[in-house]
């Protein structure tokens, strides 16, 4: 028999699997490898921006676990902050109360932690003048390991995932 | 309570002589940037000869606060005010590291040192 917080796990996990399997398969696998021993995070958030702070401080919590350096810490919690504030501005200027469904987890097969970001709405590619906010999408893919985009009828999913110290950042050479 | 409304940001302004100080502290992202911005512009508003923005108490620094930083250079430039930025050791120091903004911006380890040479 389950106690309340197994059950509550047990539930949180089902509806996390029955979400990955409406992701690009990419970004399926990630979800799909995480450690359930390991924390992870898993919410849908009103896509409204004074939802970004307590989502930082929920992912800065979450990350600290993993033995990164400061900087790389510091890298994960802007390249994260820039993928959901993409998911708020782009994907909903016609629907105020779209929803960014939001996702960490420590995959042991891939030695990484894995962000996803999904939302509902229409993709609009970021500005094309070189200003500070375009430059959002190079941010994430500068400080992190991997970083996937995949716009589709449905929405746009970001996948952005950080080797664990020790593990390298690259593949192998050559 | 609601989180909607509870307060991640706060700009004090500072005279000191002919130079202002903007002191922020807390988190600049895409709801508190025009908060920021804001600040930033009132300080301008006075023509001081040095405008300083303190960085050292800032625990979030997105591309939102990197904006407001890039038009303030341009704007004190415009009205020939010496723009000088006090990052700390924290994570504004790593957001304009990141962006190269470290290279552009005039930046300075301590606001007495940003008064004295900026």
């Amino acid at each position: 028999m389950l106690d309340d917080t197994e059950a509550e796990v047990s539930r949180s996990t089902a509806a996390l699997h029955a979400w990955a399997e409406q992701l690009p398969e990419p970004v399926c696998e990630a979800v799909m490898s995480a450690d359930a021993a390991s924390p992870v995070l898993f919410r849908a958030v009103p896509a409204v921006r004074h939802e970004l702070s307590p989502l930082r401080a929920a992912v800065t919590e979450w990350a600290q676990g993993f033995g990164f350096d400061r900087d790389t810490l510091a890298d994960l919690v802007l390249a994260v902050d820039e993928a959901v504030t993409n998911a708020i501005e782009h994907g909903y200027r016609n629907q105020p109360a779209g929803i960014v469904r939001f996702f960490a987890g420590h995959s042991p097969v891939e030695k990484a932690v894995n962000v996803v970001v999904a939302d509902s709405g229409s993709w609009r590619p970021p500005p094309s003048e070189p200003g500070v906010r375009g430059r959002g999408l190079s941010i994430i893919r500068a400080v992190t390991d991997r970083f996937d985009l995949h716009h589709g009828e449905h929405g746009t999913v970001a996948l952005l995932s950080w080797k664990l110290p020790g593990e390298g950042a690259g593949g192998p050479a050559g | 309570m609601s989180t909607g409304t509870q307060t991640i940001l706060s700009c004090r302004v500072e005279q000191h002589g002919d130079a202002t100080v903007v002191r922020v502290a807390g988190e600049i992202d895409r709801w508190t940037e025009d908060d920021f911005a804001q600040a930033v512009d009132e300080s301008m508003r006075g023509r001081p000869t040095r405008l300083t923005v303190d960085l050292r108490d800032v625990t979030f620094m997105g591309t939102s606060g990197l904006r407001v930083l890039v038009e303030a250079q341009h704007e004190t430039q415009r009205m020939r005010i010496v723009l000088g930025v006090v990052p700390g050791r924290g994570v504004a120091r790593r957001s304009l590291e990141i962006t190269g903004l470290d290279q552009m911006l005039r930046v300075f380890p301590t606001v007495a040192e940003a008064l004295a040479r900026a």
